[in-house]
């Protein structure tokens, strides 16, 4: 079976739940409050670089969540719909089967990223932000992505933890955990070299140094192996 | 070729079990269970809760790893990693499905995975196991016997020779048990699909199975043929009289070895008075004891697996 079929029923699964718009209703709710928030804070010189440069800053924290949940939630709704068993018993490689939900996360949430990037900006067009320019626009949106995509490397630790765990909640636990640990460890100047701040140095700097690469590179392919090692090995009682 | 129409292909081993130990840290849950399933046969497989039928399952399907012995499935070794092997097994442990998808798109994401490029055979095991009216409904809206009929789709969609069940008609009504029955008799005995078949419904599995195999603390204690069980179920001749004291007298006096029932009945179990029930009653006669009730009672499937554990228990 060709990995596009594994993919075509893992999208499938996803786009019929309950999560997939639920999902898509949070993401959106968090701009939007944020916007509100920017704008009740505002001296009067509010302009589209100063919101978006801030909202995007606000939005990494909830991206860190967000992406790690759907991460999450993509491997562990296998075991909380007890349909596990009914992946490891067909005739596809399980390897093939953790690509395919590995391409899917990623998938989804860029989609949530550009989604989010997207409201941002319907929200300061209603907002009547002035000071518009395609170019900043675009550069802001590029570091954005990028950013994202620095936080889905990291949630893979999390689909570990969802797959030992037999579950979406500890990884839920763990990113909580995380978020609190990330804000004690950047004020004390760890940033660059803790996972799950890596990101949020590029976001601020548009830079990254070698260790951080390497940090973020090693925490990422732990996730994958570990994911990988424990689908084909774990025993399921 | 159409859904279950595959060439019946008896004779060779289907299921291979070898000397299977299965420890959990300490504790020992498979013992040496060693047992052979033929093509085309409905093997039923009994055992007490916690002697080992579900390990057994598991590790048949590669769910768990034996901590020693061989299993086999169509000559192939199980394995994890021996993937292919499950385009010819289907199995049911437990009624699982995406509960937001509607019946007939678990169907057709099973039909996917199981690489079944015929878009029909959606359809087709859905007019089998009567999910046709159901197939717009969403699979968590579903009644109990109708998320057990599409366990049983999706574990046969693919047309497999190899059929492991778990409590397959756990959840369904009378009318719907008896047709899961007729259609695991039709798999068998019409496209010689191999069914393994574990269910605490005893008389149930009695009507289907074509042999069957006594598990207890993970050791097979007894295998045989249906037809040969007949032989081995035990019979009881009860009687009643009107004066249980005379009646007590007689049977003493002509050497009938008996035993009081707590409803004042007598349960005799020598072949003497089983066989010849008649002798008995002309003889009770005669004493001018004749019996209000006379009967000889087979035992069923669940008095010998009871009786059959039971005599395991004792030597233990």
């Amino acid at each position: 079976m060709t990995i596009f079929s594994i993919l075509h029923c893992e999208i499938r699964k996803i786009i019929r739940s309950n999560v997939f718009g639920l999902v898509f209703l949070v993401f959106a709710f968090g701009p939007i409050m944020m916007g509100v928030g920017i704008l009740s804070g505002d001296g009067g010189d509010l302009n589209w670089q100063i919101y978006l440069e801030e909202l995007v800053k606000n939005l990494a924290a909830l991206g860190l969540i967000g992406y790690t949940f759907i991460a999450a939630w993509v491997f562990g709704r296998e075991f909380t719909d007890k349909t596990m068993k009914d992946l490891l018993v067909k005739p596809v490689s399980r390897l093939r089967i953790v690509m395919s939900k590995l391409l899917v996360v990623l998938a989804w949430n860029v989609l949530l990223s550009v989604y989010m990037f997207a409201v941002s900006l319907a929200i300061g067009g209603v907002l009547g932000l002035t000071g518009w320019s395609a170019i900043l626009i675009g550069h802001i949106f590029l570091r954005f992505v990028v950013t994202s995509l620095l936080f889905i490397v990291v949630t893979t630790p999390g689909i570990f933890l969802a797959n030992v765990s037999k579950g979406y909640l500890a990884p839920l636990a763990l990113i909580l955990v995380i978020v609190i640990c990330s804000n004690v460890l950047a004020s004390m100047g760890f940033a660059p070299y803790f996972p799950w701040t890596i990101p949020g140095v590029f976001q601020s700097t548009g830079f990254l140094n070698l260790s951080s690469i390497i940090i973020l590179a090693l925490t990422g392919i732990a996730g994958v192996v570990g994911t990988f090692v424990w689908w084909r090995y774990a025993e399921q009682p | 070729m159409s859904i279950f129409s595959r060439q019946n292909s008896r004779g060779s081993a289907a299921i291979q079990i070898q000397g299977l130990h299965k420890n959990f840290g300490e504790y020992k849950v498979l013992n040496n269970l060693s047992l052979e399933v033929k093509r085309g046969e409905i093997f039923g497989f009994l055992g007490l809760n916690g002697a080992g039928k579900t390990t057994t399952i598991k590790t048949l399907l590669a769910l768990l790893k034996p901590t020693s012995g061989q299993l086999y499935m169509l000559g192939e070794k199980i394995d994890a990693g021996n993937y292919k092997l499950w385009d010819k097994v289907g199995y049911l442990e437990e009624a699982t499905f995406y509960p937001d998808l509607t019946v007939s798109e678990n169907l057709d994401i099973a039909r996917r995975m199981q690489g079944v490029s015929d878009g029909e055979s959606v359809k087709r095991v859905m007019g089998k196991l009567g999910l046709e009216p159901h197939k717009k409904k969403k699979a968590k809206h579903l009644s109990l016997g109708n998320k057990q009929r599409l366990g049983l789709a999706k574990a046969m969609i693919h047309n497999p020779e190899i059929l492991i069940l778990d409590e397959p008609i756990n959840g369904l009504d009378p009318a719907g048990v008896a047709e899961i029955r007729n259609m695991l008799d039709d798999l068998a005995g019409n496209s010689g699909v191999t069914i393994f078949l574990s269910s605490h419904l005893l008389e149930e599995l009695s009507k289907v199975a074509t042999r069957i195999g006594i598990i207890h603390k993970g050791h097979l204690i007894q295998e045989m043929e249906m037809g040969k069980l007949e032989q081995s179920l035990q019979k009881n001749l009860v009687l009643a009289g009107r004066d249980a004291k005379a009646l007590k007298g007689v049977l003493k006096e002509h050497g009938y070895e008996f035993e009081e029932t707590k409803d004042g009945h007598f349960k005799l179990t020598a072949s003497q008075a089983v066989e010849n029930p008649e002798r008995l009653a002309e003889l009770l006669v005669k004493a001018n004891q004749p019996p209000t009730m006379l009967r000889v009672i087979t035992e069923d499937l669940e008095g010998y697996f009871l009786r059959t554990i039971g005599m395991v228990r004792g030597t233990n």
